[in-house]
């Protein structure tokens, strides 16, 4: 989140009330050149040649010449627009992943992420909304950031993490020993030779890739909300999930680089994607295919942001069933009791102890009986929860994984200059640009660690 | 007797910032406790250094003296990162320090508008808010439109040898006493720091068989742009190393050292620690340096840098008589610390004037740096600024993306300073663009719009930078084709040949090419070009790609560092800011955004919304 | 205290003024192992009063303290930068030679030597306090040393129990800006040495560009000066000139007036043992109906503009300091560098010394230069050597030579101190010497050869005899 106020900035806004209709919203002098590059009309004109307060409709090209969504395009040339800025906004119907997508080519032409409430801030400052305003304008920006630095915490899940924070600290080494033989050549310090910190350069690169390639493995950009069914075996998982994806007719569109797990679906609620994870029956076992099987339930249901705990009404409540419930406690949970055409022995009081009224529901998977309530029960935990709000997510994927390739362009610029026996404070430049970005995902404010580190690691006296 | 300026101490800071403010006209008088100690070196005999040198030669840019004093009285200069790139190459040079005091009480005595006083002070005189003048102890009161304070290491100075102790603000020398209670009288808060000087022993004792010899360069330079560089016959320094005997003894008498016994608890720089401060923290390294450095052509007392340490005497000549080459050395001053006053920097703004009383400035050790070229900048920018103010010009104000001099007063404006802080080039960001081989071209034009740099040398300075571009452009338009006779040339030069045309540019960009390699093929002769020229025009050429990208960085900076922040701005009045944010603001006040935005725990969000609230009041520049 | 190792020395000399220094080269220059401790390597040989030195008395006493070896004369031969002849009509045979002196390059100058000169070692300390007796004493420094030694010359100058005035200020220091030593005198009084109080007083400097030159008469130099060391000869360097003015009525009577204004409002530091006619206002108060008074305008450096102003010695207040001046001719716009100052410090009473300064109750300690109680630079040197070769050969267990009041002007100054007592600080003059027409300037050499001979001095003496053989006059050895 940078705090320069220049440059053309792009930003997802949902229409109030549709989710489904995603706009992608553009501001600055170069909105007009970028929405060009992108976008082709059906009548063949370009944006520059219309004028102020006209559509266009077309369709988004990508580089290599994939129609990405049919939209409709307006212009509002300055100053008469929300910003008083050149805008253009992109309304597509593909939902948030084409969205997405959308905004990522523009930022590929040369856009910059808004920071939050950055339109707002950049209608206030060109005197469109006068000073009364300000208050208004000041809490959205305090409660979007508030918002999004929560959500780019909660977004990074642990692992992503420890692996930047691993990274920042082997680059803040490799840092320590340029700027040592740079500030302290008289001193008789043993510095790592050249050759040997090139090296280690190259490393820290070739991880940097891994880490953005996982990203598109999905580990970040799943762009949808994880939901996870479980519960014992044979209670019938698998049966609820095909019910409740089949309803829905999807719209298949390839999302590059998303592998699907075997026994996921991805469902649509409200535009929304909800990725159903099917997991194996949790059981106690011996057999060690199973144990992994089950092990991998856990894994889902930690990452889940939903849980739907599938109880066979017909059979008794079991110790079983009450482990599984300690293994949820934390997490937002649907109880669905399932089989309810079948004579029902589940003693009520024992489930009703653990989960509340309004989150028990009485299904039958194979009749299709109570599917209705469990869906919008579903809409109203991932729509109304501010921690779910995935419009914010989804700019937050975007700026991080922007900022990690930038990241390691600095790395190979570092790497080269330093094949190049150029003189240390060029790689310094280079990696010391990378740190202070890394800091800035994991929302540090930079401090002089360089330095402190150098008087903790080396003996310095002059 | 009421003068314009009054400047309280005349060391480093207390010299430049008198000389700056006489020779713009102001009347300038020097209040000092002894006037026979005017800018001495308690510590090191050397000037420069890295960080350091590019202070003395911004300074040298806009007008400055130490650069100019420095040639006359060196006794050896080097080069030191020759084999680094330009923007880490710093000048150091050793000094004849009596030579030094010498030409300095010289240069002062002989300036217009400029009097020297021999005269203890001890009380501001203030009248609503604003300093009007100086008293001294014996009584006598001086007028004056501002009043700036460089008393260095003499505020309750208090010196310190093993257990004994006395006050001092240095060997010999009895403190400044009560000025400090009248500064916390007009609402300054003061804090304490220490700092400690190696001992110095007889020349004759010393064995030089037994260590390394240092030599100065042997090629043409000078500190000042403006003396022409020339070579000089330089003295050797030595160099010798610790060894486990000297640890062993160290580590024995620990508890003997001040930082052990408690009888310092204060802050010392972390940049050059005691060796007793060494040995503890960094047992497993079996050998320091120790720099055996001469204090003057005149003396036989040499400096041992590397040796600090404020150790009992005893212990000290034990210490120094287990290294190589010093085994019967004699100790003629012993090593001390000096623990002494310093305001907390934050209390000032930009042009060093203190934010508490008005035409007040503070510079130099008393700001909680440490070094003689730090102190140097602040005396010449407190000196510049209240000149400025009382002509009521606008400001002199460097930043971080102009000069090494801005780095370091914004530093002390926004960090909190935990030791004596020192300069380096690290602490630059922009060090690429803030070259010390570029100081003039950087910085001439605040000198020349000031009056210290007259239009002859400015225009020298422009027309030396045009020379730059046009060469520039050279290269750009001749290309080398690719025949024999060219790269049989280009072998020899250990670079590989060419088939297709290349512009001389861009074969310039090859790290092993040199400029003064390929100039020829552009038909001119290498030495119509003065020996400068070459040399920039080779930097711009080799590092244009870093040096762009800094700029980039610098114009987005800028955008932030036009908003000027009134004083009287009462930040916990301002909706949105979070309550540490409000906090921090209210105790450092910072005069721009941008300065705002580097103070440790203030967020991009406090910014933004410090630009909306403030849209209407925010003076976009002064 | 711990013993430092490399600690026994046969003499060691406290304080590095004129008296120090010379004692410490006669010691070291004599074979015996010598340290010099100072409070700061910096203010080595300094001069705090006038820049003059020599003219009459005081430069015989130069010309002798130069036969015997000492490097008074040969360091203002180096760092002169004013020499004139001074002769007198009445009495021809007392013509000598004034100069005037770079203070920093004498100080740097006289550093090199010392630091140059083998066996003498130099140390920065604070000696707090002196033990022992006989042949064998002990001397403790403030941080923590201690030495010891066969014989001791105290040369601590203005310093000990010293305080600096001048108007209501007062500040315990030994001079301006330099800390005094009081643990040494504690220790001397307990070892039984009785202390008087005097007081000294250096006149203001000012700048010499605010000095209006055309209205002052100008003291030249001599275009081909002699020099006072008999080994030097003119080297034709460039000089500067010095400048007369006086004070004037109405000086005089601005100084009256404020005295009379000051004394009623603060009080005067009493010291009741002593008789100070020294400063301005003294004189003024004391001849009420004189004139003026003459007021020399000494250079006191090439590198720098100050000067100091001879016969204006004062203790007055800033104010007044700076009101008298705007009434004396030619200095209406003159601007202060230093106020003038005075110093009350602790002197020993000489009774308690023999004739080579050695003090009668302790054998082995000797005491040289204002502690004695005289005033000026020359007499500190003469007293430094006659101590330092009296030490030295002490320490050596050889008799120490005798300069008698009939041998020259040393040895006036000794017997004067000695005998006579000393109740202000004694200046050497001309009239204090009834055999001033024997000590002249010229035969120095003569006078002072059979001491030479006793210091085992063989090529010098031969050399002094060589030259007056060859114009006709013998000179034997015992005379």
């Amino acid at each position: 989140m940078g705090i320069e106020s220049t440059g053309t900035i792009v930003a997802i806004g949902t229409r109030p009330g549709e989710a489904a209709i995603g706009i992608v919203k553009l501001s600055g002098d170069k909105s007009i050149f970028i929405a060009d590059k992108i976008f082709r009309s059906k009548s063949k004109k370009k944006l520059s040649g219309i004028d102020t307060y006209n559509m266009l409709y077309g369709h988004i090209i990508d580089n290599d010449g994939h129609t990405i969504d049919e939209v409709v395009v307006t212009l509002m040339k300055k100053p008469k627009s929300y910003t008083r800025e050149d805008v253009v906004e992109i309304n597509c119907h593909g939902g948030i992943i084409a969205t997405t997508k959308v905004m990522e080519l523009c930022i590929e032409s040369g856009a910059r992420i808004a920071d939050p409430g950055e339109f707002t801030k950049r209608a206030f400052l060109n005197g469109r909304i006068d000073l009364s305003q300000a208050e208004a304008v000041i809490d959205l920006v305090r409660s979007k950031t508030e918002q999004s630095l929560k959500i780019a915490a909660k977004n990074l899940q642990g692992n992503v993490k420890k692996e930047i924070k691993r990274l920042k600290e082997m680059i803040l080494n490799v840092l320590v020993q340029l700027e040592a033989s740079v500030d302290f050549i008289e001193e008789d310090l043993e510095i790592t030779p050249y050759q040997k910190l090139t090296k280690k350069v190259r490393e820290i690169k070739a991880e940097m890739e891994e880490l953005i390639s996982d990203e598109k493995k999905g580990e970040i950009i799943k762009n949808g909300v994880k939901a996870a069914i479980i519960g014992k075996t044979n209670v019938g998982k698998s049966s609820l999930l095909n019910l409740l994806s089949k309803k829905e007719k999807a719209i298949v569109t390839s999302i590059p680089g998303t592998t699907r797990d075997a026994v996921e679906e991805i469902l649509y609620v409200e535009g929304i994607p909800l990725i159903l994870v099917d997991t194996a029956g949790i059981r106690k076992t011996k057999s060690a295919i199973e144990k992994i099987g089950v092990d991998r339930s856990l894994k889902h249901i930690n990452e889940a942001e939903l849980v739907l705990l599938v109880l066979d009404g017909n059979r008794k409540f079991e110790k079983m069933d009450l482990e599984i419930i300690k293994k949820i406690e934390r997490k937002k949970t649907i109880c669905c009791i399932n089989k309810v055409d079948l004579k029902q022995n589940l003693e009520m009081e024992s489930i009703r102890k653990y989960f509340n009224e309004k989150f028990i529901i009485k299904i039958s998977a194979l009749k299709g009986i109570g599917i209705r309530k469990l869906e919008n029960k579903i809409k109203v935990l991932i729509m109304d929860n501010g921690d779910l709000n995935l419009e914010e997510k989804i700019i937050i994927n975007s700026r991080h994984k922007n900022i990690l390739k930038e990241v390691s362009s600095l790395l190979d610029s570092a790497e080269k200059a330093m094949k190049e026996k150029m003189s240390e404070e060029f790689p310094s430049y280079d990696l010391k640009t990378a740190y202070g970005l890394l800091g800035e995902i994991l929302g540090e404010t930079t401090r002089d660690d360089i330095l402190d580190k150098i008087f903790s690691q080396f003996c310095i006296g002059k | 007797m009421d003068y314009d300026v009054i400047v309280v101490g005349a060391g480093h800071a207390g010299c430049e910032a008198a000389l700056a403010s006489a020779r713009l006209g102001l009347k300038t008088l020097v209040l000092t406790i002894n006037v026979d100690k005017i800018a001495l070196m308690p510590c090191n005999p050397s000037i420069g250094g890295l960080g350091k040198s590019q202070l003395v030669r911004e300074i040298d840019a806009i007008g400055g003296q130490m650069a100019k004093t420095t040639d006359k009285t060196l006794i050896q200069i080097k080069i030191l990162n020759i084999r680094k790139g330009p923007a880490v190459q710093a000048l150091r040079a050793q000094i004849d320090k009596k030579e030094y005091e010498i030409e300095m009480k010289r240069v002062l005595e002989n300036t217009k508008n400029l009097t020297l006083r021999q005269g203890t002070v001890d009380k501001i005189l203030v009248k609503n808010g604003a300093a009007v003048g100086a008293g001294i102890e014996s009584g006598l009161l001086f007028g004056g439109k501002a009043v700036i304070i460089t008393t260095g290491t003499f505020l309750r100075g208090r010196i310190i040898i093993g257990e004994k102790d006395y006050p001092a603000g240095r060997m010999g020398e009895y403190p400044a006493i009560n000025l400090t209670k009248n500064l916390i009288s007009l609402g300054f808060n003061i804090d304490r720091f220490q700092t400690a000087t190696p001992p110095r022993v007889d020349r004759r004792t010393v064995n030089f068989s037994k260590t390394e010899v240092q030599y100065g360069d042997k090629q043409p330079l000078s500190f000042s742009f403006w003396d022409e560089e020339k070579i000089y016959e330089s003295i050797k320094c030595h160099l010798t190393y610790t060894n486990e005997k000297t640890h062993r003894i160290i580590a024995e008498n620990i508890e003997k050292s001040p930082i052990k016994s408690g009888m310092v608890d204060t802050h010392g720089p972390r940049h050059c620690p005691s060796i007793d401060r060494k040995v503890i923290n960094f047992p497993e390294k079996k050998r320091h340096p120790v720099f055996i450095e001469p204090e003057g052509t005149y003396t036989n007392e040499m400096y041992l840098q590397g040796l600090t340490t404020s150790m009992p005497v005893i212990i000290q000549q034990k210490i120094i008589n287990t290294v190589e080459g010093l085994e019967n050395a004699r100790i003629i001053r012993p090593g001390y610390a000096v623990e002494y006053d310093y305001i907390i920097p934050s209390q000032l703004n930009f042009t060093l004037e203190s934010k508490i009383i008005e035409n007040l400035y503070f510079a130099g050790q008393i700001n909680g740096t440490s070094g003689y070229e730090e102190a140097a900048a602040q005396g010449f920018i407190a000196g510049v600024n209240a000149a400025l103010k009382i002509m009521n010009e606008p400001p002199l104000i460097l930043t971080r993306d102009n000069s090494y001099i801005g780095v370091l007063i914004d530093d002390l404006l926004t960090k909190d300073i935990m030791e004596p802080y020192r300069m380096y080039t690290s602490r630059a960001e922009y060090r690429l663009v803030l070259r010390s081989d570029n100081a003039d071209i950087r910085l001439s034009k605040f000198g020349n719009d000031i009056g210290l740099i007259t239009n002859e040398q400015y225009r020298r300075v422009v027309k030396r930078e045009k020379e730059i571009d046009r060469l520039i452009s050279k290269l750009k338009a001749s290309s080398l084709n690719p025949d024999r006779g060219n790269n049989i040339i280009l072998e020899k030069m250990g670079t590989k040949p060419i088939d297709t045309p290349l512009s001389i540019y861009k074969l310039l960009k090859r790290p092993e090419v040199s400029i003064s390699g390929v100039i020829d093929f552009t038909g001119d002769k290498r030495n119509n070009y003065d020996r400068k020229i070459l040399k920039q025009a080779e930097i711009k050429i080799k590092y244009e790609g870093y040096i762009n990208r800094q700029l980039s960085e610098i114009k987005k900076l800028e955008s932030l560092e036009k908003y000027y922040l009134t004083r009287d701005l009462n930040y916990f009045k301002i909706v949105g800011l979070t309550y540490e944010a409000q906090e921090k603001l209210t105790k450092i006040k910072p005069n721009t955004l941008g300065q705002a935005s580097r103070i440790a725990g203030i967020s991009p969000a406090d910014i933004s919304i410090l630009m909306l609230n403030l849209k209407g009041k925010l003076k976009a520049g002064i | 205290m711990i013993k430092d190792g490399k600690s026994n020395y046969d003499v060691i000399v406290i304080g590095a003024g004129h008296a120090g220094c010379e004692a410490a080269l006669a010691s070291a220059r004599n074979g015996a192992g010598t340290l010099l401790i100072s409070i700061n390597m910096d203010s080595i040989a300094l001069m705090p009063y006038s820049s003059a030195v020599g003219g009459f008395g005081r430069g015989q006493l130069i010309r002798e303290i130069d036969v015997l070896g000492g490097e008074i004369s040969r360091n203002i031969d180096k760092n002169y930068i004013h020499m004139r002849t001074a002769t007198s009509t009445e009495n021809p045979a007392i013509g000598t030679i004034e100069a005037v002196v770079d203070k920093r390059r004498y100080f740097l100058s006289m550093k090199e030597v010392l630091e140059n000169q083998n066996n003498l070692y130099l140390r920065q300390g604070l000696v707090a306090g002196i033990e022992g007796s006989r042949k064998k004493y002990n001397l403790y420094t403030s941080d923590g040393i201690a030495y010891c030694c066969k014989s001791i010359v105290i040369c601590t100058g203005t310093f000990l129990g010293a305080k600096i005035f001048w108007g209501g200020n007062v500040i315990e220091a030994g001079r301006q800006g330099e800390i005094c030593s009081k643990k040494l005198l504690v220790s001397l009084e307990n070892l039984g040495f009785k202390f008087g109080r005097l007081k000294n007083y250096t006149a203001p400097l000012i700048d010499k560009k605010s000095i209006n030159v055309k209205v002052l008469e100008k003291q030249s130099y001599d275009r081909h000066p002699q020099m006072f060391s008999y080994e030097n000869n003119f080297d034709g360097r460039s000089q500067l000139h010095s400048y007369i003015t006086n004070t004037g009525k109405d000086c005089t009577r601005y100084i009256l007036k404020s005295i009379k204004k000051k004394a009623a409002s603060s009080c005067q530091i009493k010291s009741e043992t002593t008789r100070d006619c020294f400063p301005i206002e003294n004189k003024v108060l004391k001849f009420e109906d004189k004139k003026g008074y003459m007021i020399y305008i000494l250079p006191v450096g090439r590198d720098t503009n100050e000067v100091y102003l001879k016969g204006l010695e004062t203790a007055l207040s800033e104010e007044i300091q700076v009101g008298m001046l705007k009434k004396i001719k030619g200095l209406k716009g003159a601007e202060i560098t230093r106020p003038g100052y005075g110093v009350e410090y602790n002197y020993l009473l000489p009774f308690q010394l023999t004739c080579n300064l050695e003090s009668k109750k302790f054998k082995g300690i000797f005491f040289a230069g204002h502690i004695n109680g005289t005033n000026g630079y020359e007499e500190s040197a003469a007293q430094g050597i006659v101590a330092g070769l009296a030490a030295s050969r002490k320490s050596k267990n050889l008799d120490s030579i005798i300069i008698r009041r009939e041998d020259g002007y040393i040895g006036v100054l000794i017997s004067d101190l000695v005998v006579k007592g000393v109740n202000e600080p004694y200046s050497m003059l001309v009239s204090r010497n009834e055999y001033s027409f024997y000590h002249r300037h010229d035969n120095a050499d003569i006078r002072m050869l059979k001491f030479l001979e006793k210091l085992g001095n063989k090529d010098k003496t031969i050399k002094i005899i060589k030259k007056y053989k060859k114009t006709g006059i013998n000179v034997s050895r015992e005379t």
